[in-house]
C-alpha cells in the first residue's frame, strides 16, 4: 500500500469516525429537549400529574422497580417494587423463546420463498396478505386455539417477529446477483452447495436485516402478548399500574421496552457484524 | 478445442445470433469484435454455458456444452468476485470447489503472479478497479481451465491501467497454453492479446471476416505502432463501419 493509499485509508476512517461521533451526540439532544420539555409543563403545574407524572416521580418509580426490597407474594396484586427481577426476565425470556421461533421458521421459508419462483407463487400470496394484519387481530384467535396466559402470548410474538423476517430473507435472495450465481457454478460449485455457498452469504445483510425489524415488531408484540392473562412481565406490570392510575410506572415500563429492545438490536448487530461487515459502503 | 456450429439465438421476438460458426484451436487466442449490442458476449455466454442455443452445436474439448463449469473460466468486466470473502478465498475458491487440499497454496501463489500477494487479507471492496480485474483473472486461472473467456474484462479501466493490463494478461497467457476467447470492442487489445480476430457482423451476429495477427516477435504496445497490425486496425475498422 502506497503512502498516499494510506493517508487515504486513515482519513476516511477518521472521517467516519468523527461522523459517528457527531450522529451520537445529535442522538442525545432530542431526548434531553423532550425531558426538558416535559420538567417544564409538570412543574409549572398547567397539566395534572396523574395525567403526565414528572420526570423525578419516574426516576424514584425507576428506583423502586430496580432497587426496592420485594415484597411477598399476594395473590392477584402484580409486583412492582423490586420487581425487576420477575418481570423483565419474564419478558425477556417469552422474547427470545418466539423469536428464536420465528427466525426458525422464518429464515428457511424466506429462502424458499426467495429462491422458489414455484414455491412462491403458492405461499407469497398469504404471506402478503398476513402480513399487513395488525397483531390485535390475532388476539381472539390467540385466546381460542392457546387459551390465557404463556400460550397465547408466545404465538403472538412469534406471529409479530415471524413477517418481517420471511419478507426482508425472501427479498434478500432474491436481490442476490445472477452473476454470483454463474461464477460459482464456472468455478465448479455444485448446485447443491449454491444456497450455503451463495444465496446465504449473499443475502445476510437481509436477513439481519429482517432479524433486526423482528425483534423489534416481537417487543411490540411482547406488549400485546402480556395483555393474554401472564403472570409476569413488563407489560403486564405496565397495564396493572394503568389500572391503579400510577402512569410514573406505566412510563418505567416504556422505558424498560426502549432499553430492551436498543440492546437486543445491538447484541444482533454484534453477533452478525463479522459476516456483513462487507455490505457497508 | 472450441467448435461452434451454426449457432442461433433468440430473445424472445430479439434475434441474437445467426448462425455462427467459430473454431478455436488449442492454445489459441482468439478475438471477437463486432458492433456493440451484436450479441458477441450471448455467444461467449453460451461458451460459459451460462445460455444455451436454440439452433446449432457448441463443443469444447469437443464435448458439447451443457452447462457453466471448472474447465471453462469466465472473467467479466465487472470483475465479479464474492465481496464476503476476502481476495485469497476467492481466488482458492475454484479449487477448494473441486476438493484440492492445497487451494490455500494454488491461491497465494496466482497472487503473488499477479502482484496481488499484499492483499491477500484484504476485502473486495477495498481494491481498485485493476486489481479486482486481476484478481478475477486469478480466480478464473486458479481451477487452471483449458478454456478462459474472457468479455472485455478491462473494458471499465483507464487507458494507461488497460496497457498495463493487456501486457500484463499476454505475460501470464505466454506461459500457458490456455485457449482464450476474447470479447472486446476495442481493436487495440485485440491486436495486443491475439493470435487473431473474429468479426462479427450487427445484429443478428453472423460471422463475417477472420484475420490472423500476424505481427512477428512484437509484443505489449509495440505492437501497436507496427507496420502490419496498423495496416490490419484500418482493415477492421473499414470491415467494423460497413457493419454498421
Amino acid at each position: 500500500m502506497t503512502a498516499l493509499s494510506k493517508a487515504r485509508v486513515h482519513i476516511g476512517t477518521r472521517a467516519r469516525a468523527m461522523t459517528r461521533g457527531r450522529a451520537d451526540w445529535r442522538g442525545v439532544l432530542v431526548p434531553l429537549a423532550l425531558v426538558a420539555l416535559w420538567s417544564g409543563l409538570a412543574g409549572s403545574g398547567l397539566v395534572s400529574p396523574r395525567l403526565l407524572p414528572p420526570p423525578w416521580d419516574v426516576i424514584t418509580a425507576i428506583g423502586e422497580f430496580l432497587f426496592a426490597p420485594a415484597r411477598g407474594v399476594i395473590a392477584g396484586v402484580v409486583p412492582f417494587e423490586g420487581a425487576a427481577v420477575v418481570h423483565v426476565p419474564a419478558s425477556v425470556g417469552r422474547l427470545v423463546l418466539s423469536f428464536g421461533v420465528a427466525a426458525v421458521v422464518g429464515v428457511p421459508l424466506g429462502l424458499a420463498l426467495g429462491l422458489s419462483r414455484r414455491f412462491a407463487a403458492y405461499v407469497d400470496p398469504l404471506v402478503q396478505s398476513l402480513r399487513p394484519v395488525p397483531i390485535f387481530a390475532w388476539l381472539p384467535l390467540a385466546f381460542a386455539w392457546f387459551g390465557l396466559g404463556e400460550g397465547a402470548a408466545r404465538a403472538l410474538i412469534i406471529v409479530g417477529a415471524l413477517f418481517p423476517i420471511v419478507v426482508s430473507t425472501a427479498d434478500g435472495v432474491a436481490r442476490v446477483p445472477r452473476v454470483y450465481r454463474e461464477r460459482a457454478l464456472a468455478l465448479g460449485t455444485p448446485r447443491a452447495r449454491l444456497l450455503w455457498k451463495v444465496y446465504l452469504p449473499a443475502a445476510l445483510p437481509s436477513v439481519v436485516t429482517g432479524l433486526r425489524l423482528g425483534v423489534t415488531l416481537g417487543w411490540m408484540s411482547v406488549v400485546v402478548g402480556e395483555l393474554t392473562g401472564t403472570r409476569y412481565g413488563v407489560g403486564v406490570m405496565m397495564f396493572a399500574a394503568r389500572e391503579v392510575g400510577r402512569l410514573d410506572r406505566v412510563i418505567v415500563g416504556i422505558l424498560c421496552f426502549a432499553v430492551l429492545g436498543v440492546l437486543s438490536d445491538l447484541a444482533l448487530r454484534m453477533i452478525f457484524r463479522p459476516f456483513t461487515g462487507w455490505s457497508r459502503a | 478445442m472450441i467448435d461452434v456450429r451454426g449457432c442461433s439465438k433468440h430473445f424472445g421476438s430479439l434475434e441474437v445470433l445467426d448462425k455462427v460458426n467459430l473454431r478455436v484451436a488449442q492454445g489459441e487466442v482468439v478475438a471477437l469484435l463486432g458492433p456493440s449490442g451484436c450479441g458477441k458476449s450471448t455467444l461467449l455466454r453460451m461458451l460459459a454455458g451460462f445460455e444455451h442455443p436454440d439452433h446449432g452445436e457448441l463443443l469444447v474439448g469437443g464435448r458439447p456444452v451443457t452447462g457453466p463449469g471448472p474447465d471453462r473460466g469466465v472473467v467479466d468486466q465487472a470483475a465479479t468476485l464474492f465481496p464476503w470473502l476476502s481476495l485469497r478465498d476467492n481466488v482458492a475458491w475454484g479449487p477448494r470447489a473441486a476438493g484440492r487440499r492445497d487451494a490455500g497454496m494454488i491461491a497465494d501463489r496466482l497472487l503473488e503472479e499477479t502482484g496481488l500477494a499484499a492483499f491477500a487479507r484484504a476485502p473486495v471492496r477495498t481494491l481498485s478497479g485493476g486489481m479486482r480485474q486481476r484478481a478475477a483473472v486469478a480466480q478464473a486461472m486458479a481451477t487452471s481451465p483449458p478454456v478462459l473467456l474472457l468479455d472485455e474484462p478491462f473494458g471499465a479501466l483507464d487507458a494507461q491501467t488497460r496497457i498495463r493490463m493487456h501486457e500484463w494478461l499476454r505475460e501470464l497467457l505466454d506461459n500457458r497454453a490456455t485457449t482464450v476467447v476474447l470479447v472486446t470492442h476495442d481493436i487495440d487489445e485485440a491486436l495486443m492479446l491475439a493470435d487473431s480476430l473474429v468479426l462479427l457482423s450487427a445484429r443478428p451476429a453472423a460471422t463475417v471476416a477472420a484475420m490472423t495477427i500476424d505481427v512477428g516477435a512484437a509484443r505489449g504496445r509495440a505492437v501497436l505502432s507496427d507496420p502490419r497490425a496498423v495496416a490490419l486496425k484500418r482493415q477492421v475498422l473499414d470491415a467494423l463501419l460497413t457493419e454498421t
